[in-house]
């Protein structure tokens, strides 16, 4: 297919969008069906008490008992409760803003009962990691721009 | 995920390898690849969307699929005049961002790599998604493959005086 006139290129663009925005609708109704364990979709919906969790979200708080953990799901704000003295969380340093991902069995009030795995990522390495891509992306636009232009009569970019 | 730099590090660094044996992989091209080696993590922008309460990142998670990258460097292909060319090399990098992503540790199913024909999710379980040592692993490689590629420049000037 020559893709040289602009009114084609235009065609061909919003037909790769129609499918693009068709697979994003498709996945995000379908993968919550697909996931090892069910996830806030199931807890809001169907509430599988007594069944292996993945639920994930931001540490709010730490009291003496658990961590409270909050993640918007789709608008709905979701807390969770985390035993703090589960053998597994004792193994790991948790402050509040931290992110966690937690695989565990869901007990009743949003409560996890007991923790099979758990991650880790802590503020600090988060806010770090955005810095460092924030500084890569720089770099890479610089690197672009040194190679190719933007010609706006051909709406085009071409080799400098 | 990996770091930018780890995605664009080692974007840059097998292209300058392979530009040792391939000429393909000049300057221009192998920025190309390093732009596609971040096309993926363009679901990144749900980061932007959640610090003004919109939780959009299954929404647009296939961005994050090698399908829905490939889509997305077709649909910037289209702003190239070597639309081939770009393609290729946009691609290259897309893959290289999915080989790394695959070394990190994952608590579900992976990445579906071959959405939406199969759910089967793909992970190695390797590496924390926040590490740095990472970071500078790539880094010093490709640190070497520069002072080779430097070392490599002068032995053939030398051999044509």
């Amino acid at each position: 297919m020559n893709l040289k006139t602009p009114t084609k290129r235009i065609v061909v663009g919003i037909m790769l969008i129609i499918i693009l925005a068709g697979l994003c609708t498709h996945y995000a109704s379908e993968f919550e069906k697909h996931r090892k364990h069910p996830s806030y979709g199931a807890i809001l919906s169907d509430y599988p008490l007594g069944e292996v969790v993945n639920v994930g979200g931001t540490v709010t708080q730490i009291n003496s008992t658990h961590i409270l953990v909050e993640e918007n799901y789709h608008g709905h704000i979701v807390t969770m409760k985390v035993p703090k003295n589960d053998p597994i969380i004792k193994n790991h340093t948790l402050s509040p803003e931290d992110r966690i991902t937690v695989v565990g069995v869901l007990g009743p009030d949003n409560q996890m009962v007991s923790v099979q795995e758990i991650n880790v990522n802590s503020y600090a390495n988060y806010i770090w990691l955005l810095f460092r891509s924030f500084l890569a992306l720089i770099v890479l636009v610089y690197i672009f721009n040194s190679y190719w232009s933007f010609d706006l009569e051909s709406f085009q970019f071409r080799r400098r | 995920m990996p770091d930018w730099v780890v995605h664009i590090a080692v974007a840059w660094t097998l292209c300058r390898i392979l530009r040792f044996r391939y000429p393909q992989f000049n300057p221009a091209n192998t920025a190309l690849v390093m732009a596609g080696s971040v096309f993926p993590d363009a679901v990144k922008i749900s980061i932007l969307f959640e610090l003004f309460g919109f939780d959009w990142w299954d929404y647009i998670h296939v961005v994050h699929l090698p399908l829905g990258a490939f889509l997305m460097a077709g649909i910037a292909t289209l702003l190239f005049e070597e639309k081939k060319t770009a393609m290729a090399f946009l691609s290259a990098g897309i893959l290289t961002h999915f080989a790394l992503d695959l070394l990190l540790i994952q608590l579900d199913n992976g990445i579906y790599l071959f959405y939406p024909f199969s759910w089967k999710g793909f992970s190695l379980n390797l590496v924390p998604n926040d590490d740095y040592h990472i970071t500078i692993v790539a880094l010093l490689v490709a640190l070497s493959v520069y002072l080779l590629s430097l070392w490599d420049k002068k032995r053939v000037k030398r051999l044509k005086r």
